[in-house]
């Protein structure tokens, strides 16, 4: 039983989709500010490696997002230079504002709607107990 | 971070966490098809002789999905305010939902759970024991709710909402769209009265 829908092409379509994001992300930096497409990445990611779809699967990888996009801000955006990534990581919070908040939960929202589905033609729907 | 911030962000998840069970698993004793699809056979193994692992795969995956979800969305509120409390008690939640239910499925062994007579728990406000939520695997469909897995409060409340909290439950649904379609042809087929003739 598999509720999450949840295997290695899966998985594989995430790790790749949000590291595509992330280096995107990175890209784009200077001037634009855009963490959500990393959650984009790992959504459409998600979606296009997915047998099935599956709505509990997007609501944990649209709280995966979160993490990918902020750990992408904490490695290209860093709050001081010499810090080490963990500090960073940790001091994560610190650095939110409204409109950052924002930024990183339209990625999440993204993330969430792609990954509950899957791009595969005649993909069933996984539910609690299949 | 103070330790007092963290455990309250703890006992805060812990708490959440078995409120969301405690209405998932409302909803599912009110909802046949759902019921029958999945969480029968949960309660059937109770009442019958021991046939499978103390978890077997469908209750590992529910349990399982459960814990990762709640502990994704704790992470993320770690993550946001600093306060690692919230992920430790989504995994203080996750650990105890699994030892709790092998706890209970170790007394199921020759003698089913069902017949071991557990005797049915007062409506009290206090924690809830793995004998409280016991009674709930054998007689599931007793109208003292036991579903919960840490504080008995949430199923008092539960039965104080019941009269209203019912309508949004998919049998209620189900049984008044039947309602409807059973008024319907009624309706269609009543008799029109004749104008007299002049």
């Amino acid at each position: 039983m598999n509720w999450l829908a949840w295997d290695a092409r899966a998985f594989l379509g995430a790790v790749v989709g949000a590291a595509a994001g992330a280096a995107a992300y990175a890209a784009i930096l200077p001037p634009h500010e855009a963490p959500w497409i990393v959650g984009l990445g790992l959504g459409l990611g998600t979606a296009a490696m997915a047998r099935d779809r599956s709505t509990i699967r997007g609501l944990v990888l649209g709280g995966a997002a979160l993490w990918a996009s902020a750990l992408a801000q904490a490695t290209w955006r860093p709050l001081s230079v010499g810090r080490s990534w963990l500090a960073e990581v940790a001091d994560f919070h610190t650095t939110l504002t409204m409109e950052r908040v924002a930024l990183h939960a339209f990625g999440s929202l993204l993330a969430g709607l792609l990954a509950a589905r899957s791009l595969r033609a005649g993909a069933r729907r996984r539910l609690a107990g299949t | 971070m103070s330790l007092s911030g963290s455990l309250l962000a703890g006992g805060f998840v812990f708490l959440v966490a078995d409120v969301v069970y405690v209405l998932d698993h409302y909803f599912v004793h009110h909802d046949r098809e759902r019921y029958a699809r999945t969480h029968a056979r949960h309660h059937r193994r109770y009442n019958g002789p021991k046939d499978a692992p103390h978890l077997d795969p469908g209750e590992l995956s529910t349990y399982n999905t459960a814990g990762l979800a709640s502990c994704v969305g704790a992470s993320v509120l770690s993550l946001y305010t600093g306060n690692p409390g919230f992920l430790v008690g989504a995994l203080l939640k996750w650990i105890h939902s699994l030892l709790f239910h092998l706890y209970q499925h170790g007394w199921w062994d020759e003698l089913p759970v069902g017949k071991q007579g557990i005797p049915r728990p007062r409506a009290w406000w206090g924690m809830a024991s793995a004998r409280y939520h016991a009674y709930h695997h054998t007689q599931p469909s007793d109208r003292r709710f036991t579903y919960a897995e840490s504080w008995a409060g949430f199923d008092r409340l539960l039965e104080l909402a019941h009269p209203w909290l019912v309508r949004f439950t998919a049998d209620y649904r189900r049984a008044q769209k039947e309602r409807r379609h059973a008024a319907a042809p009624r309706r269609r087929a009543a008799p029109r009265m004749r104008e007299p003739r002049s």
